[in-house]
């Protein structure tokens, strides 16, 4: 049997309906700040990787430093630890030796994963601000050369001190969207689970995994 | 959250907690068994899956295997649209049985796709979706070879799924025939649209078979809710302190006990969550 609702809970329901509507437009509107930067770096990170002109080290180069400068690789390499990111607080060594491990991997798979994208055009669509004018999530289509069909990518920026960064990107497949940090954390989360916490032992996978990474695309480039 | 679930359902899963988003454990009490059987399946897939994926890319245009993509997908477009019906999607519902009727017929028996063109976008929908949306939750993941990752929900979902599909209502020799047709061609044709997927999973994955159960998850999850994803809950991500805090001792004696363990791009995640693979 279904309870009546009350006076007061309509009320409540009432207000928060209110609260929501008034709350919306906040959250639904665009930031054409984040859009830009999504835009200008994005294309410039694609660029770089279709630039057949320059050698593959400086091209390796170029793309590292544009990475570096377009995400926030320390938060998300502290964000993809979860629980076990608490360890990192209390050792400046093991903070500073995981933020370099977790870079030098995710410079890797970006720059082998974009590959097959590299030379694509990059289109901005939309964004909505979660957090206005700090959070705001980017809306784009990259398009692969050959004219085949657009990718929908969206990018969450944060905005720290005086610029963006990006801290997470996800990926529409089949409609279903994956964020990408997000299925890192749970990876991590899974080995860190199995061997006790042990963030010095995933850094020596991920050192492995590194090195083939590079080796695949040096041969790739070669 | 679909439009027919209450009010107050969607109220409870917008206030979630976004933690929760990202770092809610799959249940794999199975784990141990589970594994084993993705090793078989790793077997069997470099064995026979992946070199007969590849030698049909070979042989084959893209057109064609466009064409077969599009084929088989209308085949299911009565189970989507029991399942579009069954969650209170009638709008959905529409949509599915306008897409079966234009592609089926102008789009000949599905081999083409002009609903598209015609603004009808495909979705796709299964029964443990539909059990999803009515409140029963996953269940402990299993990961059975061939067929790849799934959980008793979703498992339980496909043998429903099989009951709303007219090409099992059929009898005799030929309907059996063509019924391992389709499943046979199913396998090959979504094995060699995840390729590229799987091949980076092994390359770049520090453990395979927890990013495959990842990313079924959080597809899955996403498939649920038709795609639509409220940013409100979106997790988190923390500032970090500039300075470690030296006060509190080394990290190294801290016990870490094993945590929940991570759900990750699949062969196939993404298939299952299509619905395409049979």
């Amino acid at each position: 049997m279904t309870a009546r609702p009350t006076r007061a809970a309509f009320i409540a329901g009432l207000l928060g309906a209110s609260v929501f509507a008034i709350a919306s437009p906040a959250h639904a509107a665009r930031n054409a700040a984040a859009e830009q930067y999504v835009q200008e770096n994005a294309a410039a990170a694609l660029r770089t990787l279709g630039d057949r002109s320059i050698s593959s080290s400086q091209r390796r180069q170029t793309f590292d430093r544009l990475m570096a400068q377009f995400a926030d690789l320390p938060r998300i390499a502290n964000f993809v630890l979860g629980r076990y990111g608490a360890q990192l607080r209390t050792d400046a060594a093991l903070r500073s030796e995981w933020n370099e491990t977790f870079r030098e991997y995710s410079i890797a798979v970006y720059e082998d994963r974009l590959d097959s994208y590299s030379g694509a055009g990059i289109r901005v669509t939309d964004s909505v601000e979660r957090v206005a004018g700090r959070d705001v999530i980017v809306s784009s289509e990259i398009t692969p050369r050959g004219g085949n069909r657009p990718l929908p990518v969206q990018w969450r920026l944060l905005r720290s001190g005086n610029g963006w960064k990006v801290v997470d990107v996800s990926l529409i497949l089949e409609g279903n969207q994956i964020w990408l940090a997000q299925q890192q954390q749970n990876d991590f989360l899974a080995v860190l689970g199995r061997n006790n916490g042990d963030i010095r032992a995933l850094m020596t996978n991920l050192r492995q995994l590194t090195a083939s990474m590079r080796q695949r695309i040096m041969a790739r480039n070669s | 959250m679909r439009r027919a679930v209450s009010i107050l359902a969607l109220a409870a899963c917008l206030s979630a907690p976004s933690i929760a988003f990202a770092q809610e454990a799959v249940s794999d009490p199975w784990e141990g068994v589970n594994r084993g059987l993705f090793a078989v399946h790793e077997t069997i897939d470099q064995a026979v899956l992946e070199p007969v994926a590849r030698g049909y890319r070979a042989v084959t245009p893209r057109p064609v295997r466009s064409g077969v993509t599009n084929f088989l997908r209308n085949l299911r477009g009565p189970v989507i649209f029991a399942n579009d019906v069954l969650q209170g999607e009638f709008s959905r519902a529409g949509t599915t049985a306008a897409r079966f009727g234009v592609n089926t017929t102008v789009g000949i028996v599905g081999v083409f796709d002009p609903a598209t063109n015609f603004g009808l976008e495909r979705h796709d929908e299964d029964f443990g979706q539909t059990l999803a949306v009515w409140g029963v939750g996953s269940g402990p993941y299993l990961f059975v070879p061939i067929f790849g990752p799934s959980n008793v929900r979703d498992t339980t979902g496909r043998v429903v799924d099989m009951v709303f599909d007219p090409l099992n209502w059929a009898r005799g020799e030929e309907a059996e025939t063509a019924r391992i047709a389709r499943g046979v061609l199913t396998g090959v044709s979504v094995r060699e649209q995840v390729l590229e997927t799987v091949d980076g999973i092994r390359a770049n994955s520090v453990d395979p078979y927890a990013s495959i159960r990842t990313s079924y998850s959080l597809l899955r999850e996403s498939a649920i809710e038709n795609g639509r994803t409220d940013v409100q809950d979106l997790p988190e991500f923390d500032d970090i302190p500039e300075t470690p805090d030296s006060s509190s001792g080394g990290g190294s004696a801290v016990s870490y006990l094993p945590q929940q363990e991570g759900i990750g791009l699949t062969y196939f995640a993404l298939d299952y969550v299509t619905g395409e693979a049979s």
